[in-house]
């Protein structure tokens, strides 16, 4: 019976899914950073170049816009079930991820994500194409380091898309999605899908918040009780002012 | 119900690359409380210290006094069966997110929706009890004008529902079966106190009642660092400055504690009770303002009174600073500002200090490109745990020591360092700028992203101007004079390097090499 209540049960099965993707991507925090570690480790040997690239990249002589608008170079991204998705580097240097792999030289073949679907990789890239047009005008120079720098509040259009995005997406895609901004290291898209999941938790009852994500009270009675009285100053109706 | 938890060896899974160790633990029995932190040369809790055998063995980690986890690592759930972990359970189709982002998208809640939370299931008033949490909800919507209760999560809720005086607070629920890493690591790096063999090395040069230019020739000119002893013997602080009055002179002055302003009587109140993983630190840039008899009570050592940036009077950087803290406090790896050098002065307590030279980038540090940014992930505890260790096989070893009560040590400029509390401690220190470090620093201002670089002053990118103005007023071809002696120094034969000269002063003919 809760189980109807329930946004998740109408997505089960990709739930199913999508929990094997997020237990592949959930990762204890000493793998993380061995991960970082790894990448960056590798970034400190290409670390001239990187400055170079930046350098040059940093000083708009009308010469190299020229050469630049020629040159247009794409990145192809794959997502686990096959999917292809092809977009420019500038675009795709929203995902801090990709932006390393392509400072070191190791997406020209293209990327494949293995732990990314390719219903949320669609999320996401359309993420990363429509903010990349809106954070440097298309003057083709978004470096993507001003992703979720940008003062959202003054931009309607970007609100609006930020807003529609996610509020078509069911919970588990939601979760998803989620975790795959993790992954990618989008911080904007990240920060958006937090928010998102938070509000969902915001301002409800116990049971609410149960039958919102299907949890299952594993608490006996006399420690629920134990614990609404340790917590009964949140229950109480006096503000922290 | 306090529930008895199982004294169990978690044997090395492969998520513990890193982290080569066994974990032991007491079994307790009581829920987790809150009590006062025992000193580390005071009481040792330790925990199962039988020798190992195997490869980097050590011994189980000294937990501070009374500490009980109810949190458990992932590797004790291969001696227990794989569903006793309530975590999954608990968390309904949460259960997708990683330790790491429930939590970042609980850190966007408020108080009164994170407590209720914790009555949802077992599983969520695990993480939503996460002390951290709460911390920034304080620190958030209070800033620092809060009396600490034991834990952050008591301290909000006393100031939203005050007890009255014959009022208890309620106690912690004990949860047992939750297996996490991320969440066990957390409480264990906030409960363990420092292992014998982190704070046993102390290989820096040190010096006693050596004359300036001795020490300009020896440390400061070839940019070596050096513990000074003897040359506070005439601060008055060191007598003076015991908690008692310090209380007293200005127990009410709010001094800079993190992020927040508070009274040093509200921070001892603190720093008391607090077992945390990156304890909050006072660290106050103001202080001779705000306390002119703290001012007197100390005078810069004879080492180090050519301070160039004292030429930009009130427009110079930051450059001092009083730095009070319980055992476990301390800032992990960084360089100091602006290409400056440094001293710190301990008037009481001891610190463990760390050092690498600039070209050495230490691990588990990792600066970006343009070194704007520095990010050292680890806290300083788990900085020991995961990388000291592997000093023993390194070959450029850092500079080690501890600095106690009286003695001064110095910090060349561009040296990464990392500094712990080994017990409550106070100490001074400050940055400054000599003629062996001037041009560093014109350098360092000079750069094109100064404006982010450049920190202590409000006025980034025009400090550069400044300060090569009032050089050139006061002392009229210095720069150029210092300028044509580094051109001769890099054009000489190439000089033996630091690491091929210093030696470990306690093994005698150890040297190191490339």
């Amino acid at each position: 019976m809760a189980s109807q209540d329930c946004e998740a049960a109408a997505s089960s099965r990709a739930a199913a899914a999508s929990s094997q993707d997020c237990e592949a991507a959930a990762s204890s925090r000493a793998e993380k950073e061995e991960q970082k570690t790894v990448r960056v480790a590798a970034s400190s040997r290409a670390k001239k170049k990187e400055q170079k690239t930046v350098r040059v990249a940093a000083s708009s002589s009308r010469a190299e816009k020229e050469e630049q608008k020629e040159e247009r170079r794409t990145v192809r991204v794959t997502s686990n079930d096959g999917e292809e998705f092809e977009m420019d580097e500038a675009v795709a240097r929203g995902s801090v991820m990709l932006r390393h792999m392509m400072e070191l030289g190791i997406a020209l073949d293209g990327v494949t994500l293995p732990i990314v679907s390719g219903e949320i990789l669609a999320l996401a890239v359309s993420y990363l194409r429509f903010h990349r047009d809106y954070d440097d005008g298309g003057s083709g120079y978004g470096y993507g380091y001003s992703y979720g720098y940008h003062s959202e509040s003054e931009d309607t259009a970007l609100t609006n898309f930020d807003r529609d995005l996610v509020k078509q997406l069911d919970q588990a895609t939601l979760l998803d999605l989620l975790a795959a901004s993790n992954y990618m290291e989008i911080e904007g898209l990240l920060r958006l899908t937090c928010q998102t999941v938070a509000e969902k938790l915001k301002g409800k009852t116990t049971e609410e918040i149960r039958q919102t994500f299907c949890i299952q009270n594993d608490y006996p009675p006399e420690e629920e009780e134990e614990v609404r009285e340790e917590i009964s100053w949140a229950l109480e109706e006096k503000s922290l002012d | 119900m306090p529930s008895a938890l199982r004294s169990l060896v978690a044997p090395a899974t492969s998520e513990n690359k890193q982290k080569k160790r066994k974990r032991r633990r007491r079994i307790g029995e009581s829920p987790r409380q809150i009590s006062s932190r025992a000193a580390v040369d005071g009481e040792e809790q330790h925990v199962g210290e039988e020798e190992e055998g195997d490869e980097g063995a050590e011994e189980g980690f000294k937990l501070k006094a009374a500490a009980s986890p109810t949190i458990q690592p992932l590797g004790n759930l291969l001696l227990a069966d794989p569903s006793a972990n309530i975590r999954d359970r608990g968390l309904g189709t949460l259960r997708a997110l990683s330790d790491e982002l429930l939590l970042d998208v609980l850190g966007l809640l408020r108080g009164r929706d994170l407590a209720v939370l914790s009555t949802v299931s077992k599983s969520l008033y695990v993480f939503s009890t996460h002390e951290p949490l709460w911390r920034s909800l304080v620190l958030d919507e209070l800033e620092g004008r809060f009396s600490f209760a034991g834990s952050w999560r008591s301290t909000y809720a006393s100031v939203v529902s005050p007890l009255l005086p014959d009022q208890t607070p309620p106690s912690s629920l004990a949860v047992s079966n939750f297996y996490s890493d991320y969440l066990f690591q957390s409480w264990l790096c906030a409960n363990m106190e420092m292992k014998p063999e982190w704070v046993a090395r102390d290989n820096i040069e040190r010096g006693r009642g050596i004359s300036v230019d001795e020490f300009v020739a020896r440390f400061e000119e070839p940019n070596k660092p050096v513990l000074l002893e003897g040359c506070l013997d005439g601060w008055p602080a060191l007598r003076k400055w015991t908690r008692a009055h310090l209380l007293r002179v200005c127990g009410d002055v709010e001094f800079s504690v993190g992020p927040a302003q508070m009274t040093l009587r509200r921070y001892f109140r603190y720093a008391d009770a607090a077992k945390e993983e990156r304890p909050l630190y006072l660290f106050d840039p103001r202080f001779a303002e705000k306390v002119p008899e703290m001012d007197s009570d100390y005078q810069v050592p004879v080492y180090f009174r050519e301070d160039l940036f004292a030429l930009l009077g009130r427009e110079r950087p930051d450059y001092r600073w009083v730095i009070i803290g319980p055992a476990g406090s301390g800032s992990s790896f960084h360089v100091d500002p602006n290409s400056t050098s440094a001293w710190n002065a301990v008037v009481s307590g001891s610190k463990k200090w760390v050092m690498f030279p600039p070209e050495v980038v230490p691990p588990g540090v990792h600066p970006s490109p343009d070194g704007a940014e520095v990010a050292c992930p680890v806290s300083i505890m788990e900085w020991f745990m995961n990388f000291y260790e592997q000093c023993k096989t390194w070959r450029k070893r850092p500079v080690e020591c501890i600095c106690r009560a009286g003695e001064v040590v110095f910090v060349p400029n561009g040296w990464w360092h990392l500094v712990i509390n080994l017990e409550d401690s106070v100490a001074i220190t400050q940055n400054y700028v000599s003629k062996r470090n001037l041009l560093n620093v014109l350098n360092f201002l000079g750069k094109p992203n100064a404006s982010e670089l450049v920190s202590g002053t409000k006025d980034r990118v025009n400090l550069y101007e400044k300060f090569r103005n009032a050089i050139d007023a006061a002392f009229p071809g210095l720069i150029n004079r210092l300028e044509l002696k580094a051109q001769e120094k890099t054009s000489e034969k190439k000089k033996q390097s630091f690491w091929e000269s210093v030696t470990d002063a306690n093994a005698g003919g150890f040297r190191f090499s490339f």
